[in-house]
């Protein structure tokens, strides 16, 4: 198992540089002179066109830029925002960081709840009433769209019976309790879909499972159904499910930044969209970074726990 | 009634008989949901099986074995299957009375059952140890360390060498025989008083089916088990049954013991069975096949079920369902004609084969039309992102074969010794490593483009199974004609005539043209497999385990067919199987293959009756010849342990880790190919040193 996870770290270096190197190009997308874009357009000066140029090192060739941006990242530099405040990028994701991921974590944990259970009651029980309510509410949980649901959980939750609060957040080490409240309308919007999701691909996987011959083998042996189930055809139902897992946490990512805006949360979501407006390289290119470089890490999760899963992924 | 009164009332009974009968299934009836209601597939099924006995179960597929077996371990699917009638009394207990979790304890402990496919039929996310050691556990209360010793215990006895390693090593890193060994030390680790056995062999070697059938009788003498073994195969039948029942359309149509029923069949279908089987033909003649296949479940005929099929059938046999009669010692049959028709016996059924096979004189061109020398293919292994490739598979290792114009090579050999390789190199679909495949003199290995493409088309392939071969959303019309849509750009109505004539050569009316694959039976859509293969009206058909996956009757309906297709259209084959007999009966000529090379090849009757290498000696003793008194008393050499890695195959001779008469030079040298007079070539040093054969048949060893 050890060499296993050391042969699929060494394989995402090269991932992890590719993805770096499109991060940074991002510079080339940007339409014109960057340096001209980047210091106001038409208006600008060309003082301030030119301070821009020598302070993003726009003179230089694009590996160039590249290699140095990538060595300063390694150690955590990932420069200052081009307009406003003496935060630097690094401090920015750091304070906002763990925001987004508690966020993410706890849709992810919502998604896992509901959607674990219920692809096991249709899954066992595929064409009974069970089986066609609870697709029916996936089918509609697919279907609903996250802001959608946060709204109409904003109405019903907060503006209607007062039970939550509408919007806001407070760190959990300052208030534990309010950093619950704070959190469980945003992570169900952005967690429903997802759980819906898994709920239909374990309902598949253990369906197609529970009719193999090795299914059959140990009901022929005598094992008792729950331990059948749960855990001669989960442990081989969860590899498909896995994947949608995974899959499922980049889509929450991605959810989080619209998710956090209609929750004014302070996440990493109305940095990197406060950043767009004002087109400030670094800090885009820092946010996607992040993003990126914990998509990659995600992966190897899935991947390493494949491996523990399946004995014969392992060996290969 | 009080409980005194009601065990007062029993008591007497089973006092004054011997202990109850340990099976006892009567009127057995299983349904299954179809579309318009509960179908029968088991009806008015009865058997006994005393202790320590085995009883066969043998019939073509689809007649209600499994399903039979399946109702006596509780295992009908609930929801579209029940069991609407019987009883099926274990040691006096009627099992279909007990709720769920009385049958649960009952299963695995005092019954248990092991499967066809022992690829499949393991856990692959467990170790072996673990799925052993939970069997046990669910019946008995003991620690996880007490179950693993078992586990370890189990394996040793049912012969996995390093029993305490290998018992933590999972399902994938054993072969298959190795597979049906654990599955074997799991079914008996509580030490049931039933074993069920499903087509335990059918997906073996010969070679591994002899072992694991040897296993099965001396651990069925050791432990007094009792066993109800399920097989199509009458060799089996011989070698390890005491009494048989034969099943037809959901019934059992004769019980016997195994020497009545080889002495003297009751049932037409007995019979049936025995003369397809392709020992009972002269080489190279058309086998005796019974017409037709199982009838489907809904469209059983009303009087006797095997009419249809039955060439003693009168008109009377139609009118009323059939009784199941007894006869004499013992057997009874489902026929209106038991008593009048004189049915052949197994000895006088296999006589005919025996005196030799008289195959068609043939034309040997001296062109030949394939030539296949220095054949190489290795494959790459443990290669990845990280790591460079660490080794090579070596599956063809330096072959040489050639074939004449309509001329059938036979090519045999245990799975892993790279038939299907040679095969897919043969017809392009690999590319080789080294070598030359020439066909009517022109090397196709190194054409590219269409030159490639029209020596190809000389070259056709059929594989074994022919369901996951055709495009199953396309007509049978799409699937045969879609080479003379690429090849001939023959379009329409054109290519539905061209498409018609060829499905009628393979014996299929052109009414299938627009059915699917999925309406067909197996031996149906191997038949379809041919006519597309046949479109281009190639010279040589590679054939790759055409008919292993068929039931025998089906089998000699294909091998007649393919028979029939080379006299007409002088086609040639490469035909490839693992069963020596069906290769025997179609072949001129025969190579046999180990670890990627040939170690002998010649005219068919003398490689397969007086074989010249210790490893084709093997193959055909392993061969169960359904005749019970010859199966018990002839002279078998059980092949120890499974066929090496061809990653790294053994130095020297690579027979020489498990050949029987393995002398020092084998162990450090290639033996020389070595011609006899009757044209065989053999590569084996017993022909030039120690005992020196000289070409003799290896028999002539003595013992
Ligand atoms: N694509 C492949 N990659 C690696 N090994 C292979 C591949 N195909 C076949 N082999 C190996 O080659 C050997 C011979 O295989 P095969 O030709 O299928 O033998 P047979 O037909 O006699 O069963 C086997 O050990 C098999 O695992
Ligand atoms: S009853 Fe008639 S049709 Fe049926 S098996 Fe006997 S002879 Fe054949
Ligand atoms: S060469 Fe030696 S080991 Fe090989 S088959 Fe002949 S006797 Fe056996
Ligand atoms: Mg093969």
């Amino acid at each position: 198992m050890g060499s296993f996870i050391l042969r699929r770290v060494l394989a995402l270096i090269p991932l992890l540089l590719l993805i770096t190197f499109i991060v940074y190009a991002l510079v080339l997308v940007i339409p014109g002179d960057p340096a001209r874009t980047l210091a106001g357009g038409t208006k600008a000066t060309p003082q301030a066109v030119q301070a821009m140029r020598l302070r993003l090192h726009l003179n230089e060739p694009i590996y160039q830029q590249y290699w140095r941006w990538l060595t300063q990242a390694l150690q955590g530099n990932l420069g200052k925002p081009l307009f406003g405040g003496s935060q630097t990028v690094a401090e920015g994701i750091r304070t906002r960081f763990p925001v987004t991921l508690s966020l993410a974590v706890g849709a992810m944990f919502v998604a896992l709840v509901i959607g674990v259970p219920a692809g096991i009651i249709s899954g066992i029980r595929a064409g009974s009433w069970q089986d066609r309510s609870t697709t029916f509410g996936t089918s509609l949980g697919i279907a609903v769209p996250d802001f959608w649901l946060a709204m109409m959980l904003v109405v019903v939750f907060a503006v209607k019976t007062h039970l939550l609060p509408a919007t806001g957040y407070v760190s959990i080490t300052k208030d534990p309790l309010g950093w619950l409240q704070d959190m469980i309308l945003p992570c169900l919007a952005l967690g429903v879909a997802g759980g819906a999701s898994i709920a239909r691909q374990l309902r598949g996987a253990l369906i197609d499972v529970l009719d193999q011959d090795y299914i059959r083998t140990a009901r022929s042996m005598g094992l008792k159904n729950r331990k059948i189930i749960g855990v001669y055809a989960l442990k081989n139902a969860a590899t498909p499910v896995l994947t949608v897992i995974g899959l499922q946490f980049a889509y929450l990512l991605g959810g989080t930044f619209i998710i956090e805006q209609i929750f004014s949360i302070p996440g990493l979501g109305s940095y990197i969209l406060g950043a767009i407006d004002t087109k400030d390289l670094p800090v885009i290119q820092g946010v996607v970074l992040v993003t990126a470089v914990i998509f990659v890490f995600v992966n190897l999760v899935v991947d390493i726990s494949y491996g523990y899963l399946s004995p014969k992924v392992r060996a290969q | 009634m009080t409980d005194a009164a009601s065990i007062a009332g029993r008591v007497p009974v089973v006092a004054t008989t011997t202990e109850p009968r340990l099976l006892a299934v009567d009127s057995l009836r299983v349904e299954f949901a179809g579309p318009a209601g509960w179908l029968p597939v088991v009806e008015d099924v009865s058997f006994t099986i005393e202790r320590g006995e085995t009883l066969g179960i043998v019939g073509e597929s689809g007649s209600g074995k499994t399903v039979s077996s399946l109702a006596v371990m509780g295992l009908i699917p609930k929801g579209n299957g029940r069991v609407a009638e019987g009883t099926i009394e274990f040691e006096g207990r009627n099992l279909l009375e007990l709720d769920a979790d009385a049958m649960r304890r009952v299963r695995g402990d005092e019954i248990s059952m092991i499967f066809q496919e022992p690829m499949t039929s393991l856990n692959p996310a467990f170790t072996i140890g673990k799925q052993i050691s939970d069997a046990v556990r669910a019946h008995r209360g003991v620690s996880r360390s007490a179950g693993r010793k078992r586990a370890v215990e189990m394996l040793d006895r049912v012969g996995i060498p390093d029993a305490d390693k290998r018992v933590d090593q999972y399902p994938h890193e054993f072969s298959g025989g190795m597979r049906q060994r654990a599955m074997i030390a799991m079914a008996l680790s509580c030490d049931p008083k039933l074993l069920i056995a499903d087509e335990p062999t059918t997906a073996l070697d010969v070679t591994v089916q002899a072992q694991i059938l040897d296993l099965m009788r001396s651990l069925q003498e050791e432990m007094g088990t009792a066993i109800l073994f399920v097989t199509h195969d009458f060799g089996v039948v011989a070698d390890i049954c005491d009494r048989v029942a034969i099943m037809y359309a959901g019934q059992i149509v004769e019980q016997a013991s195994v020497a009545a029923v080889f002495a003297r069949p009751r049932h037409p279908y007995s019979e049936g069975l025995l003369v397809s089987m392709p020992q009972a033909a002269r080489a190279g003649e058309r086998l005796t096949v019974i017409p037709g296949q199982v009838p489907a479940p809904g469209a059983i005929p009303v009087g006797c079920r095997f009419q249809p099929r039955c060439s003693y059938a009168e008109p009377e046999c139609g009118d009323v369902p059939v009784e199941l009669v007894t006869i004499a010692d013992g057997s009874s049959a489902r026929c209106l004609r038991s008593e009048v028709v004189q049915l052949r016996s197994a000895a006088e059924v296999l006589s005919l084969a025996t005196s030799g096979g008289e195959r068609g004189e043939r034309e040997v061109s001296p062109e030949p039309l394939l030539a296949v020398t220095g054949l190489v293919k290795h494959f790459p292994v443990g290669g990845g992102v990280i790591r460079r490739a660490q080794g090579s598979v070596r599956a063809v290792d330096g072959v040489d074969f050639s074939i004449s114009p309509g001329e059938t090579l036979g090519l045999v050999g245990e799975s892993g010794s790279g038939k299907s390789t040679v095969a897919r190199l043969v017809v392009g679909l690999l590319p080789a490593t080294a070598g030359s495949v020439a066909i009517n003199g022109e090397e196709t290995l190194t054409l590219k483009g269409k030159s490639m493409r029209d020596a190809r088309r000389h070259m056709q392939i059929v594989f074994q199974d022919p369901y996951s071969s055709l495009d199953p959303r396309a007509t049978i019309g799409d699937s045969v004609g879609e080479p003379l849509e690429i090849y001939e750009n023959l379009r329409g109505r054109k290519r539905d005539e061209r498409v018609a004539e060829l499905l009628q050569l393979v014996g299929l009316g052109s009414h299938v043209l627009r059915r699917q694959p999925h309406e067909f039976s197996g031996g149906q859509r191997q038949r379809v497999a041919v006519a597309r293969a046949l479109a281009l009206e190639p010279r040589l058909l590679v054939c790759d385990e055409p008919v292993s996956a068929l039931d025998v009757s089906t089998q000699s309906q294909v091998i007649n067919l393919l028979g029939d297709l080379q006299e007409r259209l002088g086609l040639a084959y490469l035909f490839i199987a693992h069963d020596l007999s069906v290769v025997e009966h179609i072949s001129h000529r025969i190579a046999v293959m180990y670890l990627g090379r040939i170690v002998e090849i010649g005219p068919a009757d003398e490689v397969a009756r007086r074989p010249r290498h210790p490893y084709t000696e093997a193959l055909v003793s392993a061969i169960p010849t359904p005749d019970p008194d010859v199966q018990r008393t002839r002279k078998r050499i059980v092949l120890q342990g499974d066929i090496p890695s061809p990653a790294n195959p053994p130095s020297g001779c690579r027979f020489h880790t498990r050949c029987p008469y393995v002398m020092d030079v084998c162990r450090h040298e290639d033996p020389p190919a070595y011609e006899t007079e009757v044209g065989t070539t053999v590569y084996c040093h017993l022909h030039t040193s120690g005992p020196v054969l000289g070409g003799k048949p290896v028999s002539l060893i003595p013992t």
